[in-house]
């Protein structure tokens, strides 16, 4: 155990001492709150208005915005902690990218360690570092939200919210690592790395919710489980400010709402449930771990 | 008439029996490490690593191919060859980082294969690359790497100081790895293949690329390990003056050990030392031709004469001969620059 131990703390170690890689992580959050912070709250909150307007009858106009601007927070904090939970994953598995690079894989290799070890090291490291640094987003941005009027998330909201980011690091980090295992230079492990930041705010539906994206986009989306795990942790987040925000509107309008923004994810016209979602994340998981065990097995040496 | 026969059938099977077993007894001693290595091409004092018939293909090309040598306890050996030459990939073989297509190899007592998990514990392996992290304090570099061999905290901490204190890096310990020199560097990469007090240490061209002050304090620390560890160190370098250390040397081509043995007797194979005379006067002729008479291999530098021996032993006679004819003389010895060279070129210092 302690061998374990000290290869996560050292994984650990090497990746929060390198501010730079620290940085790169968290790059992709910075461009959501960015973006969130000059335009995109506004224009979804005022998108939420303008419903609420439209079929909300008469109504309180100041507490429909202050109601709508809370709505937009939690769902876009629910759209980070996703994005924390893959590239901040990603960043650190690419100390083993770094380490296979130069000699300090074989040094591993040739200690008394089981390969198996090793690899788990890298993925507990990932995991635990990803979900501190979404804890911390969490804990911060819900201080935000506090300071700022919004109603905090319940305890077991809280736990809810908590137990799905752990989901989704764990799928995150062990994707990331079935991807590491093909790389073979930090350049490219580099540039997959901003690609994927770039790309994953829009197969989240972070950046621009599904709801305007063609039918064939969200299609695809769909086979991935970035769009289940933000669904999931949208419905977490915002159920009780829908309910509130949303109240005395006709059901259409909400559903309508949820399906729009990504909150509830639809197979011919069905909503898919939470346990469903779950259990795709868990599949993905799984069939991520079986392809790490084929290729470790292909190119395990003596 | 039947005593006859019988007698005549009971040699023939003693005969069939004796040419059985020395059959069988050919078979078993060629795939065997202990007959192979304990062979003549071999050596039998006590062997720490015995290698035989080593093989590694990767698919067409035969990156290792038949190797068979053996390192005895407590010596260096000096692992030489041109890049390509299949030195790596043995080494990374006998660390259980590659597995052999063929062959057999017992490290310490512990067959490659069967006991790797010991022979870990028995290696320690520094690399041309530096492995440990940049970013790190040496301290958290050697805490960290130590603890994949020592369950025992504090026991890991006693190794580190001893470590530490044998290669003088105490001073490094807080340091970020980072930031030291090549030579402290490489200190601190020993120091994390010493550890778990491994009895051999494999270091894969340790001063390529280092200026020759950190070379020296390399090797400055390497006599140390042996004289006040005993340890057996196995040594690939590009740097010959490096290899002429060893107690033995194997020489890799093309993935194949062509040379094998101590630098004295290589050097008496493949180098021979050269006698330079400087002839008295106009006496140059006259001292070519004595060498000639003689029956001396030597060859005319401008006034100089160079005569080339097989050991600085051997000049001496030859001095002797020619002393009323030179102003004076000076022996070069045949350096492992020309074993190395010669070796590779398959030429020999008698060819």
């Amino acid at each position: 155990m302690i061998k374990l131990t000290g290869m996560v703390k050292r994984n650990c170690l090497v990746f929060l001492k390198d501010k730079g890689a620290v940085f790169f992580s968290i790059l992709a959050m910075i461009i959501v709150l960015a973006l969130t912070g000059i335009f995109l709250g506004e224009m979804n909150a005022e998108s939420v208005t303008d419903l609420l307007e439209q079929y909300g009858g008469a109504r309180n106009a100041a507490m429909d915005k202050e109601n709508a601007r809370h709505l937009t927070q939690y769902w876009t904090l629910a759209g980070l902690m996703v994005v924390n939970s893959l590239t901040v994953t990603l960043t650190v598995i690419g100390t083993m990218v770094s380490d296979k690079t130069s000699d300090k894989l074989k040094s591993f290799y040739t200690a008394p360690v089981s390969r198996f070890m090793i690899a788990v090291s890298y993925i507990i490291s990932a995991v635990i570092i990803g979900f501190v640094f979404c804890a911390v987003t969490l804990l911060g941005y819900m201080s935000y939200i506090g300071m700022t009027g919004g109603v905090l998330l319940s305890f077991f909201v809280t736990a809810k919210v908590l137990g799905y980011t752990f989901l989704n690091v764990i799928l995150f980090s062990v994707i990331s690592y079935l991807a590491a295992l093909f790389v073979k230079s930090t350049n490219a492990w580099g540039s997959i790395a901003m690609v994927v930041g770039t790309l994953v705010g829009f197969m989240g539906a972070v950046y621009v919710p599904v709801g305007s994206l063609t039918d064939s986009v969200v299609t695809v989306l769909k086979c991935f489980p970035i769009l289940h795990g933000a669904s999931l942790m949208r419905k977490a987040m915002c159920e009780d400010m829908l309910a509130k925000t949303f109240e005395g509107v006709r059901i259409e309008v909400l559903e309508g709402y949820r399906k729009a923004m990504g909150i509830d994810i639809f197979i011919d016209a069905k909503v898919i449930s939470d346990e469903l979602q779950v259990l795709f994340l868990f599949v993905c998981g799984m069939i991520t771990l079986v392809l790490i065990a084929v290729t470790a097995k292909k190119r395990e040496a003596v | 008439m039947m005593q006859v026969i019988v007698s005549l059938v009971q040699l023939i099977c003693l005969v069939t029996q004796l040419t059985m077993r020395t059959i069988a007894g050919s078979f078993s001693q060629h795939y065997t490490v202990e007959n192979v290595v304990e062979k003549g091409e071999m050596r039998s004092m006590e062997e720490i690593i015995k290698v035989c018939r080593l093989k590694k293909y990767f698919n067409e090309i035969k990156a290792v191919d038949d190797v068979s040598f053996s390192v005895q306890r407590g010596e260096l050996f000096g692992f030489l060859g041109e890049n390509g030459a299949g030195k790596t990939t043995t080494i990374n073989m006998l660390c259980t980082l590659l597995k052999p297509t063929d062959g057999e190899v017992i490290i310490d007592g512990c067959r490659l294969g069967a006991e790797n998990e010991k022979i870990k514990q028995k290696i320690g392996v520094v690399y041309q690359n530096n492995c440990l992290d940049d970013i790190l304090t040496v301290k958290q570099n050697l805490l960290s790497r130590g603890s994949l061999y020592e369950n025992n905290a504090d026991e890991l901490k006693k190794h580190i100081n001893q470590i530490c204190e044998i290669l003088d890096l105490k001073e490094l310990m807080n340091r970020r790895f980072g930031k030291l020199s090549g030579g402290q560097k490489r200190r601190c990469e020993i120091a994390r293949a010493l550890l778990h007090t491994p009895s051999i240490l494999f270091l894969d061209e340790p001063t390529t690329g280092l200026d020759p002050a950190s070379r020296k304090i390399v090797w400055e620390t390497i006599h140390r390990l042996r004289t006040e560890l005993k340890m057996t160190v196995f040594l690939t370098t590009h740097y010959m003056e490096e290899a002429a250390e060893s107690g033995h040397i194997g020489i890799m081509k093309n993935g194949q050990l062509i040379e094998f043995g101590t630098p004295f007797t290589l050097k008496e194979t493949f180098a021979k030392d050269k006698l330079t005379l400087v002839p008295k006067g106009d006496r140059a002729e006259e001292l070519a031709a004595l060498l000639k008479r003689t029956g001396e291999e030597f060859e005319r530098c401008g006034q100089e004469v160079k005569v080339f021996v097989p050991s600085t032993i051997s000049a001496i006679p030859i001095l002797e001969t020619v002393k009323e004819l030179i102003d004076g003389f000076e022996v070069i010895q045949g350096t492992m620059d020309d074993v190395f060279l010669n070796a590779m070129g398959g030429g020999r210092s008698d060819d």
